[in-house]
C-alpha cells in the first residue's frame, strides 16, 4: 500500500473512532456512577477559603474516606436521579479535571475532551431542573469558554457569555464570572474590556494567581513586556493557582532566555 | 512536499501557537455555600443556682416560668426577637450545659436565687454569649410569691414583667457592613453610636441582585461584558436577596465600628451586609 494511502486509512480509522466516542461521551450525567455518598464539606480555606489549585470539597463528590478527591467513573452504573447538587459537583470535578489536563500545555488537550464533554453534560441537565443555580451556571460558561479557546466560533462565545452573565446576574457577591468574561474578552481581543473586568477582582483580592498572569498576557499583547514581566512576578508571589503559576514561570524564563 | 500539507502543517502550528500565547482557564473556586440559619437569637434556659435554702423548687420552677413567657412576649413582637430553646431547665434533661450551649445556642440565660421568704423571691438573672460566655445583660428583681397549699409559685405578672425586660435586654442594631475582613477577623462600620454590644450575634448576608435596581444591574452587565446589553433579566422575587453565607459574634466594639469572628461559614467579603439576631 502506498504510504499515502495508509496516512489517510489511518484517518479513516481514527475519525471513526471519534465519531463513536463523542456518542458516548453524550450520555446523560446520571449515568455517571459516583463513589461513595456526596456530601458537603465546608473547609475553611487557607487564603479567603481559596485554592484555586484545587476544588472544593462542596464541588466534588467525596469518597468513603472523604478526601473529596474521588475519580468519577464512566462504567455505567444503577440508574440513581441525582440530584442538582450532585450533578453540579460531579460537573465541578470533571471540569477540574480537564482543566488539569489541559494545563497551559494545548498539545495536551486531547485528553480532556472526555472530562469536558461530561462535564457538560452535568451541568446542562443541573441547568434543566435549576435554571437558576449559581454553580452551574458559572461550570457551563468556563466550559464553553474552554470549548472557545480551542474552536474560535462566535456561537461558542455567545454561549460562554450567556452562561457567565447569568452566573454574575444571580450572585453578584461572587465575582468568580468576571474573571472568565475578562479571559472571554481577552480571547477575542477587546483587551480594554478584559483589562476593566480584571480591575474588579484585583481590588477584591481574588483570584489573584490567574488574574495577574491574564493580566501580564494583555501587558504583552499592547508591548508592554516590562509591566508583563512585572506583572508575572505579582503571579509567582500571590501562589494561588497551580496551572497559573506554571505558565507564568514557563513565561518568565522563555523571556529571560529570549531576551 | 505538495501544497496541501503545506497549509495542514501551518493550520497545525497556528492554531497551537495561538492556545499557547493564552493563559490557561484556572479552575472554578467555590462559592461560599447558603446556610441556613435562625434568623432569631437562640436563647437557652439553664436551672438557675439557689443561693439558700429553696423548699418550693424555685430554682427550677422560676426559670420554666420565664421560659414560657419569653416564648409569649417574643412571639408578640414581629419580627419575633428570639427563639427559645429548653437548655436543661429540668435537671434530668440537662443535656445542655453552659460549656457545650454553644453548638446549638446563640446565648443562654441562668441565674441565682438570692433569697425566698414566705411572700416573694429575689433573684438574679444573666444573659450570656453562648460562644464566649462573656455576659451581655444582667438584672435582679423580686417578684411575689402565691401560696397554693404547702408549695408557692411566683405571681404571673411578675414573671411576664421579667420575661419582657429580659426581651429587651438585648438590642437589635440595624444591619451594617463588612468594611473589610483578615481572615476570619471583620471590621463592620456600625459601633456603640449605633448599638452594637460585644458578645452580639449576627449573620451575613452576601449582596444579591436584589440590592440593585434593574437599570443598574443592566449597566453593570454591559459594562462588564462589553456587549450592548444583557439578553437575560435580572432574576426576581424572593429569595435572591436572602443567601446567607455565614454566622458571626461580636469581640470587639468602638464608637463607630466593630470586629466581628465568624464561627460559621467559609470566609466574610467586603460588602456582606450584617444582619443582627
Amino acid at each position: 500500500m502506498p504510504s499515502r494511502s495508509k496516512f489517510l486509512l489511518v484517518l479513516l480509522i481514527h475519525g471513526s473512532g471519534c465519531a463513536s466516542q463523542s456518542q458516548r461521551l453524550e450520555r446523560d450525567c446520571s449515568s455517571l456512577a459516583i463513589p461513595g455518598k456526596p456530601e458537603v464539606q465546608v473547609q475553611r480555606p487557607a487564603s479567603h477559603g481559596r485554592s484555586e489549585s484545587e476544588p472544593s470539597a462542596d464541588s466534588v463528590p467525596a469518597t468513603e474516606g472523604g478526601n473529596g478527591r474521588s475519580d468519577l467513573s464512566f462504567e455505567p452504573a444503577p440508574k440513581v436521579e441525582m440530584s442538582v447538587a450532585q450533578r453540579v459537583r460531579a460537573g465541578s470535578l470533571l471540569l477540574y479535571r480537564a482543566l488539569q489536563e489541559l494545563g497551559y500545555d494545548s498539545l495536551r488537550a486531547r485528553g480532556a475532551e472526555r472530562h469536558l464533554a461530561a462535564a457538560e453534560a452535568c451541568f446542562g441537565s443541573a441547568l434543566q431542573r435549576s435554571p437558576n443555580s449559581y454553580e452551574a451556571l458559572l461550570g457551563s460558561g468556563v466550559v464553553q469558554l474552554v470549548r472557545y479557546r480551542f474552536e474560535r466560533s462566535v456561537n461558542r462565545a455567545a454561549l460562554a457569555r450567556g452562561s457567565l452573565q447569568r452566573a454574575y446576574a444571580v450572585r453578584q457577591g461572587a465575582y468568580e464570572p468576571l474573571y472568565y468574561l475578562a479571559e472571554l474578552r481577552f480571547l477575542e481581543g477587546d483587551l480594554d474590556a478584559a483589562e476593566a473586568l480584571l480591575g474588579f477582582l484585583e481590588a477584591a483580592g481574588l483570584k489573584l494567581g490567574a488574574t495577574y498572569v491574564l493580566s501580564a498576557e494583555i501587558a504583552a499583547r499592547r508591548g508592554d513586556f516590562a509591566q508583563a514581566e512585572v506583572l508575572r512576578q505579582k503571579a509567582l508571589a500571590s501562589g494561588q493557582s497551580t496551572s497559573s503559576i506554571e505558565f507564568a514561570a514557563h513565561m518568565h524564563v522563555s523571556s529571560r532566555g529570549g531576551r | 512536499m505538495n501544497r496541501p500539507w503545506l497549509v495542514f502543517l501551518g493550520c497545525l502550528s497556528a492554531s497551537c501557537e495561538q492556545s499557547r500565547s493564552a493563559p490557561p482557564t484556572p479552575p472554578i473556586e467555590y462559592a461560599r455555600p447558603r446556610l441556613i440559619v435562625g434568623k432569631e437569637f437562640k436563647v437557652g434556659m439553664l436551672p438557675f443556682a439557689s443561693g439558700q435554702g429553696d423548699p418550693h423548687g424555685l430554682h427550677i420552677v422560676v426559670p420554666s416560668m420565664i421560659l414560657a413567657e419569653l416564648g409569649n412576649v417574643t412571639e408578640a413582637k414581629k419580627p419575633q426577637r428570639y427563639a427559645t430553646f429548653e437548655a436543661g431547665v429540668l435537671e434530668q434533661r440537662s443535656s445542655l450545659t453552659e460549656g457545650s450551649a454553644g453548638e446549638s445556642l446563640d446565648g443562654y440565660i441562668n441565674g441565682t436565687i438570692t433569697s425566698t421568704s414566705d411572700s416573694q423571691v429575689c433573684l438574679d438573672f444573666r444573659l450570656s454569649n453562648a460562644f464566649t460566655h462573656e455576659v451581655l445583660a444582667t438584672s435582679s428583681k423580686c417578684i411575689g410569691l402565691d401560696r397554693q397549699g404547702r408549695g408557692a409559685l411566683p405571681r404571673q405578672e411578675g414573671i411576664h414583667d421579667l420575661a419582657f425586660e429580659i426581651s429587651d435586654q438585648l438590642g437589635q442594631p440595624e444591619p451594617a457592613k463588612i468594611l473589610n475582613i483578615d481572615d476570619q477577623i471583620l471590621t463592620i462600620d456600625k459601633g456603640i453610636d449605633d448599638g452594637v454590644k460585644r458578645g452580639m450575634a449576627a449573620y451575613l448576608r452576601e449582596v444579591g441582585v436584589a440590592e440593585r435596581s434593574p437599570d443598574e444591574h443592566a449597566g453593570l452587565l454591559r459594562a462588564f461584558t462589553g456587549s450592548p446589553g444583557s439578553d437575560e433579566p435580572p432574576p426576581s422575587g424572593k429569595g435572591h436577596d436572602q443567601i446567607v453565607v455565614g454566622e458571626i459574634y461580636i469581640l470587639s466594639v468602638d464608637q463607630s465600628t466593630s470586629i466581628g469572628v465568624l464561627y460559621r461559614g467559609s470566609f466574610p467579603l467586603a460588602g456582606d451586609v450584617v444582619e443582627f439576631k
